[in-house]
């Protein structure tokens, strides 16, 4: 059945990564046992399989032909998809472009298929999954190995010097957070400024860029942490002093640490 | 720019196809026409660009308390929700969260909202009830059509209870019908202004800010009290000249005595909002500043910055009236104090301040 299957035709294909080791292994030993589903030569449903079994150079692959329309076909692989594994964003954005510019669906089944992949109906999210979907395959992969979050992605691809901001965070050794952080910030202060700070590119420490971005994003608090800071410092050892988050109230919590109670009730006298 | 001009679509709920407000709506205006059983029916905009009109029955309640903000001061206020929608798409609103679609509902049912309105003064008859139109949508964006303002403030006055003022929040100079009759005295007309920038780059499709302050002064002389709102205050270079710029213009053109609240409040918006501006105005930077999470969770400026902005602004009205009533939108008891001097530790404080002030009404 092989020869009927036209596998480079991906119309229905939205699997982010048809390669899966455990599926291999499984195709090893007992073969395709689920049957694949053709529409004419294209492949509606099983890719994986039927991309595995071509790799291994298996024949024998059960097969159902259906004459669905392609949007009812379409429709059919989202729902059997969802009732067995977890979809994920770079999945979600291919199923919404593919609905939108292949399947030129409509308002009620894009509405649909949102509800089914639990998307909140709305145009920026329509929006924001087809940023996704529009994404280099650089970032795309770094989204799938949950090294950068899918924001920071899109932000990384309005941003001049992409590939150089992408070579400092891989060589800082930002996590997703962090970058999530410094990202963000790049993009406010480009958004600000048109343009991005040249001295970015020459740190080696990867707190000094962050702050260097805090202190460019949030002048003022920064100002007032130092300050903070300097009061923080005419404090003796056992005590530390806690500011408000962002200052939003003047109050601030001093901690003192002591040895005993014995010490509490001296401290007390001496208060006194 | 008159926004209803920009409609060019109507939806109509099947269930007040024949209500007079419905009927009288689609004989002015000269617009395609679609039924609908409920709203959600209505296209989301991302496949229906044109602007429309919702006709509608209000299933909720009309009026409701002003939400404020958790952990900030609140100012016993009452909002009705008339419509939903807003076409003058500011880039800051808040509405961009919550529709889906390029939209403005306007409920017709009015004989709810009056029965409501019969029910909430009746609750308290020693408190005056101060009631807005125009938290959800312009509160004037249809006057010209429905004249809804002389209905309102003719039936209203002919209710039981007399224990409130009325609120028409705008942006608009869309006030022909405002002028037609003589206020009953329960009127209040309320304009948003902002900076000269501010207006032009984030209220672009608002009425401008000349015109809104003509409209101001005309509704004065017809004997309308009216308020401000300087609301969303914007840090931005050059805020203090703007500011002061058109606050001066205010006090100019309007007689101070006619003005019976100014309200000030600063940037805030839910996070979530951030990325939508962004998507929706590439060209905004308000979102791009210094802001901070506040204890209520939403994006705004951090404390030190806010003082400095109200101080400002409270020093520039006070030089042209040391007694102006001003009072601050979802902010905190410290910064009531320390810009208003004013000690006000719960909503009821504030709720009291008010009453002092909208007496003046009704000597």
């Amino acid at each position: 059945m092989k020869k009927q299957m036209n596998l480079e035709d991906k119309t229905f294909c939205f699997t982010y990564n048809l390669y899966s080791p455990d599926l291999e292994a499984s195709i090893r030993r007992s073969g395709v046992l689920a049957p694949v589903i053709l529409k004419d030569s294209r492949i509606i449903s099983g890719f994986r399989r039927a991309y595995i079994a071509n790799k291994l150079n298996i024949d024998d692959i059960p097969t159902i032909i259906t004459t669905d329309s392609d949007l009812d076909a379409f429709l059919d692989v989202i729902i059997e998809n969802i009732a067995v594994r977890v979809l994920n964003d770079l999945e979600k954005a291919m199923i919404i472009h593919k609905l939108l510019n292949d399947f030129k669906s409509g308002d009620a089944i894009l509405k649909l298929v949102c509800k089914i992949l639990k998307i909140g109906f709305s145009e920026y999210n329509i929006q924001k999954y087809l940023q996704i979907s529009a994404l280099d395959d650089d970032l795309k992969e770094l989204i799938y190995k949950k090294k950068i979050r899918w924001e920071t992605a899109v932000a990384l691809s309005n941003l001049p010097d992409r590939h150089k901001i992408l070579i400092l965070l891989n060589n800082l050794k930002f996590n997703a957070n962090f970058s999530a952080e410094i990202v963000e910030n790049l993009k406010d202060i480009f958004r600000q400024n048109k343009g991005l700070p040249s001295e970015i590119f020459s740190f080696e420490n990867a707190n000094n860029l962050r702050d260097f971005l805090k202190n460019k994003k949030f002048p003022i608090l920064m100002k007032q942490e130092r300050n903070f800071s300097k009061v923080m410092q005419l404090l003796p050892n056992n005590m530390t002093l806690k500011h408000f988050p962002y200052f939003e109230k003047d109050e601030c919590d001093l901690n003192i640490k002591f040895k005993n109670l014995e010490e509490v009730k001296q401290w007390i006298q001496s208060q006194k | 720019m008159d926004p209803i001009t920009e409609i060019k679509h109507i939806y109509i709920q099947r269930e007040i196809r024949n209500h007079p407000k419905t009927r009288r709506i689609i004989d002015k205006l000269n617009c395609s026409i679609s039924y609908i059983d409920e709203i959600s029916d209505v296209p989301s905009h991302y496949f229906d660009k044109k602007k429309s009109l919702i006709l509608a029955s209000q299933q909720g309640d009309f009026i409701k308390e002003c939400p404020c903000t958790p952990h900030y001061l609140g100012c016993k206020y009452h909002v009705v929700e008339l419509a939903v929608g807003c076409l003058y798409d500011c880039t800051y609103c808040y509405l961009q969260q919550y529709q889906n679609i390029f939209a403005t509902t306007f409920y017709v049912n009015f004989e709810d909202m009056y029965r409501e309105f019969e029910q909430l003064l009746a609750s308290d008859p020693d408190r005056i009830f101060r009631v807005g139109f125009g938290e959800y949508a312009d509160s004037l964006f249809l006057d010209d059509i429905l004249n809804y303002t002389q209905e309102i403030s003719k039936h209203l006055s002919q209710m039981k209870s007399q224990n409130y003022l009325i609120e028409y929040k705008t942006k608009s100079n869309n006030i022909n019908n405002l002028l037609r009759f003589k206020p009953t005295g329960h009127e209040v007309v309320g304009w948003s202004l902002n900076a000269q920038t501010i207006s032009e780059n984030e209220e672009k499709f608002a009425g401008n800010i000349v015109n809104r302050l003509t409209a101001m002064k005309k509704c004065v002389n017809q004997g309308y009290f009216v308020a401000v709102h300087f609301d969303p205050l914007v840090y931005f270079d050059g805020w203090e000249v703007e500011y002061l710029n058109i606050i001066n213009q205010l006090f100019d053109n309007i007689d101070k005595k006619r003005i019976l609240w100014i309200s000030i409040g600063s940037l805030r918006f839910n996070p979530g909002l951030k990325p939508i501006i962004e998507y929706r105005h590439p060209e905004s930077k308000i979102v791009a500043t210094e802001l901070i999470k506040g204890v209520d969770n939403k994006m705004r400026y951090p404390k030190v910055i806010r003082k400095k902005l109200y101080s400002q602004i409270v020093d520039f009205i006070k030089k042209r009236d040391p007694s102006a009533f001003i009072y601050f939108c979802m902010e905190d008891k410290d910064i009531w104090l320390d810009v208003l001097g004013k000690q006000v530790e719960e909503d009821e404080d504030i709720g009291m301040l008010f009453k002092k002030q909208v007496m003046k009404c009704f000597k």
